[in-house]
């Protein structure tokens, strides 16, 4: 080839050369990820959330309504989120949190407060959810209600003969490798107090930490696995392999679509945890401007109304209740479930992180490590 | 009649080709011109790989509160993971994991790069070997995940069973539980084991084997005393390439292993991901200097040169 | 081949048995998951796993509307094309010194460049994005991601480059300066030609390993999604046989690449011998 002969080719040059184009292609890639924001006249919002937030079919459907693209990111322990929200700075514009871990997102400065009124849509909540007391701040409202839901047991009448009554009852050796339930650290510790007799499972420390963790390990030869999220909870029951699960509301309803048995709920004597959910706006992210305009199409009625279908737990838009309270297709799931019933939720013993959150992944890995 | 190849070598880092134009001046400043080439590797390995674990050694002598990292020196969480009886349980079960996975994979290994080697036409020996290669060009998650649908209840390996007629309940024997994770583990680590051993045994010389019978000894014996010790070497190597990563394996225990299959990687994992950083760090530093104190002791397996030569 | 022992050893020909039986075995071993994992693709369920309900082309035709897998795969290319491009250059230039420069401890730098690969990825994943993040006050990007797997990439470069390296015979470079060759045409027309493919190999091996590479770049990538994440994501979060129509085709692309990538390096030979003869025959061919 008489080029080779011509050309000097430099060592240097040489590598030179290639070092440009990997710089180039590095820059590139520096591009590649600002560009995926430019979609059209909207753009995109980067969110950091649960599955059970949105559908594929919502997200396409509000891209091509309102110019805006819903880029979400899956997490399950709210702990993992808040880490993320942490060390990213402006890649997430909306992160989902549950009730008493927003009040800790603004303490560390990582949210920002907002006004109902700029999210029309908000008209459509309950008036209680309007006005919950974790998520005032005077400064506004710092996350925009969604969902909420007891955490029980349920199980398989099928395959368990003597069905569970209270959390203690879990730990019977009868239930060996029978339970699955979520990766939560704090939660299932606070589980573990609940269990116990301790008034406030999310600030055990000493003797209830001891007598929570102890309950733990009684159970742990029980549970087949903790599920990375309830996508996996609602699987495990479905093909059998679990027959008990430590799941929210809905979990019959989503088990049964997904081919499985008819399974049954059971609420322990001791009382349960549960969770109220919401969308909170990040301080420091990219597309904030497209933040409001995205949740006010993200939650309305229509795709509320979906999203119960599919997940069967409880919503706070009474626009959404009322319309399925009063179609006789899904009027007596909407009532079994507490669509109607906002009031219920501040019964339940909140989630929210640990007063010493380090105590409790210690005490969780001790279990769980070996 | 002598040629290049069999005149007395000297090695290469001795001599350089001389270029009869060449003065004592141009030798001198080409001392340092010959390392020139570490210095891109240099740069980007001295910020972004030395620097980076030199700050978790630093962060392992600190402490955390409440998702803050607080830069006040302690010795205690050493403490902690040297004397906390699940840590040590799980430190020694990651390591007998690993020996024994390595032992397995190795044990495997040999008689399937024996076989190739030797009963297999050459022409299909590279594309037998590429064979095993391939599974490399799947996602490693997937190719983790797919041993659920085999190992599970309603996997492969119990539809077989139910449909054989041997068993009514599924046979829960492997999955969510260490054997799954064992399994796993060699399935994984099984080629870099077989190019290791394989690259090595194409390199021996077959006739030397014909020449023990020769001398007397049976076939058996044949193998075992004159093949055996110059594959150490290649068996020091393959072991090092499977053992060292194993020791770090979180993500397939984590996807087969319930919570029984847990390894030091997992533990990890998690103090990380509670923000717990100065235990992980911790762990991560013990982990760390078993792994360089292996690399020192066996570094003689590192010298690929007889091994991978083409 | 053992036709040399079998002359001499009676069971030799039941051990020829035995040991292809057991190769086959071996395939059969390597490759059962993977069959699955094609197969479980055209799977009618929704649920990941046995049994086959149904066969069904649905997920992949499902891959050409998920924009959230395009985008992802563009963010892997871009990716693996930077790495590649970084670690062969980084790698190569590393391979000369360590096979032919004077130095002490040789086995030490040997140890120490294969320190990336043995450490494990948790390890480097969470040690970059803490330097990233509390020191450099850098968040977590594709860029650094793109870094994270140079640093694992490399060292693979340097050991087959170094391997390929060592095995060349100095003496073609010494008839070369015999000759009259300098260092830089002694480079260009001695070294080069004889070790292109291992560099061509190495290049490829980055390029796969970039592919795939899951544990550092979680850490480090912050919210963009490479191929391997997203499927992570799925595992954890809901898994449909969408993501193993997507692995599927993954394995397919990169078959398909090494076949390109062997048969490229056979035409540059053929292309190359050819005008060798060129050039000594003054004809062309």
């Amino acid at each position: 080839m008489a080029s080779l002969h011509s050309t000097k080719f430099d060592r240097r040059t040489l590598l030179l050369g290639s070092l440009a184009l990997g710089a180039s292609s590095f820059v590139m890639t520096g591009c590649a990820s600002g560009a995926s924001d430019t979609g059209a006249a909207g753009g995109t919002v980067n969110w950091l959330t649960w599955s059970d937030h949105f559908s594929n079919d919502q997200l396409k459907k509000v891209a091509a309504s309102s110019k805006i693209t819903g880029g979400p990111k899956l997490f399950s322990d709210n702990a993992d989120a808040l880490l993320q929200i942490k060390q990213t700075g402006s890649q997430f514009d909306i992160v989902s949190g549950d009730a008493l871990w927003v009040k800790k997102y603004r303490q560390e400065g990582l949210i920002d407060p907002f006004q109902m009124d700029e999210i029309a849509v908000s008209k459509e909540l309950y008036s209680a959810a309007r006005d919950f007391s974790f998520l005032k701040d005077p400064q506004g409202y710092l996350g925009y209600p969604f969902s909420w839901s007891s955490v029980q047991i349920y199980f398989n009448p099928k395959l368990v003969k003597t069905p569970p009554t209270s959390w203690e009852s879990l730990t019977d050796p009868a239930y060996k490798g029978l339970i699955v339930a979520e990766n939560i650290p704090t939660d299932l510790l606070a589980i573990g107090g609940i269990a116990t007799g301790s008034k406030e499972p999310y600030a055990l420390k000493g003797d209830g930490l001891s007598k929570a963790s102890d309950f733990l390990k009684a159970l742990k030869p029980n549970i087949i696995k903790l599920a990375s999220q309830n996508n996996e909870i609602i699987s495990m029951l479905a093909s059998g392999e679990a027959a008990i699960g430590i799941s929210n509301l809905g979990t019959d309803l989503r088990v049964k679509s997904a081919g499985g048995p008819q399974i049954e709920a059971a609420y322990p004597t001791e009382g349960t945890i549960g969770f109220i959910d919401a969308e909170m706006i990040t301080s420091k992210g990219a597309h904030q401007k497209l933040v409001r305009p995205f949740l006010n199409a993200m939650e309305t009625s229509e795709y509320i109304v979906e999203n119960f279908k599919t997940n069967g737990r409880p919503l706070f838009n009474e626009k959404a209740a009322n319309i399925l309270l009063n179609d006789p297709k899904t009027a007596q799931d909407a009532k079994r479930l507490f669509m109607g019933n906002p009031e219920k939720a501040l019964a339940m013993t909140l989630k929210g992180p640990a007063e010493n959150q380090q105590s409790y992944t210690e005490a969780f890995n001790q279990i769980f490590g070996a | 009649m002598a040629t290049l190849e069999t005149a007395t070598r000297v090695p290469d880092s001795e001599t350089r080709p001389v270029n009869p134009r060449s003065g004592v001046a141009r030798r001198e400043r080409r001392n340092w011109r010959q390392y020139v080439g570490f210095t891109p590797a240099a740069i980007v390995f001295g910020i972004f790989f030395i620097a980076p674990l030199c700050l978790i050694v630093v962060y392992s002598f600190w402490q955390t509160k409440d998702y803050n990292l607080v830069p006040e020196f302690t010795t205690k969480n050493y403490e902690t993971i040297t004397t906390t009886d699940t840590y040590i349980k799980t430190l020694g079960k990651t390591i007998l994991m690993a020996l024994l996975a390595t032992a397995t994979t190795l044990a495997i290994a040999f008689p399937f790069c024996y076989w190739l080697v030797r009963y297999v036409p050459p022409r299909l020996q590279r594309v037998l070997f590429l064979l095993v290669i391939l599974p490399f060009w799947t996602s490693y998650l997937l190719r983790v995940y797919a041993w659920v649908a085999i190992l599970g209840d309603h996997g492969a390996i119990n539809v077989l069973l139910k449909n054989l007629g041997l068993t009514d309940e599924p046979v829960r024997l492997f999955l969510y539980d260490t054997p799954g994770v064992f399994i796993v583990l060699v399935y994984l680590y099984f080629p870099f084991a077989a190019l290791t051993l394989y690259s090595s045994l194409d390199r021996f010389d077959w006739s030397l084997l014909r020449a023990g019978v020769d001398l007397g000894a049976s076939p058996m014996r044949s193998l075992v005393t004159i093949l055996l010790p110059q594959m150490k070497l290649a068996m020091v190597t393959a072991g090092i390439f499977v053992f060292i990563p194993i020791l770090g394996e979180y993500v397939a225990p984590e996807i087969v292993g319930g919570t029984n299959g847990v390894l030091m990687g997992n533990l990890i994992a998690n103090f990380f991901k509670g923000y717990l950083l100065p235990l992980g760090s911790a762990a991560s530093v013990l982990i760390a200097l078993v792994i360089l104190v292996l690399l020192v002791l066996f570094r003689k397996g590192l010298d690929t040169k007889d091994i991978y030569g083409s | 081949m053992a036709h040399d022992m079998e002359v001499v050893n009676p069971r030799a020909g039941l051990f020829r048995v035995i040991l292809t039986a057991y190769g086959l075995l071996i395939y059969l071993f390597l490759f059962a998951p993977i069959a699955v994992m094609i197969l479980l693709s055209f799977n009618k369920s929704k649920v990941v796993g046995f049994p086959m309900t149904g066969f069904t082309l649905d997920w992949y035709s499902s891959l050409t509307q998920n924009m959230i897998i395009q985008d992802a795969l563009g963010k892997s290319l871009a990716v693996g094309i930077s790495v590649t491009v970084l670690a062969t250059v980084i790698g190569t230039a590393a391979a000369f010194p360590l096979v032919r420069a004077h130095i002490k401890y040789r086995s030490a730098v040997r140890v120490f460049i294969t320190l990336p690969i043995m450490i494990p990825g948790l390890l480097i994943g969470v040690a970059i994005l803490v330097l990233s993040t509390n020191i450099l006050h850098l968040q977590p990007s594709l860029p650094i991601a793109v870094i994270g797997q140079t640093v694992l990439a490399t060292p693979f470069v340097i050991l087959v480059v170094s391997s390929r390296l060592e095995s060349l015979d100095r003496n073609f470079e010494r008839a070369a300066a015999d000759l009259g060759a300098g260092p830089v045409q002694r480079f260009s027309f001695v070294v080069l030609p004889l070790v292109y493919p291992g560099i061509v190999a190495a290049a490829l091996m980055a390029f796969t390993l970039s592919l795939d590479e899951f544990v550092v770049t979680n850490f480090i990538i912050g919210s963009d999604q490479t191929l391997p994440i997203y499927i992570y994501s799925q595992l954890k979060f809901g898994i449909t046989p969408e993501v193993n129509a997507l692995a599927s085709l993954m394995l397919l692309g990169t078959i398909a690449l090494v076949v390109v990538t062997a048969l490229g390096l056979r035409l540059i030979k053929m292309l190359t011998a050819k005008s060798r003869q060129e050039e000594k025959t003054g004809v062309p061919a």
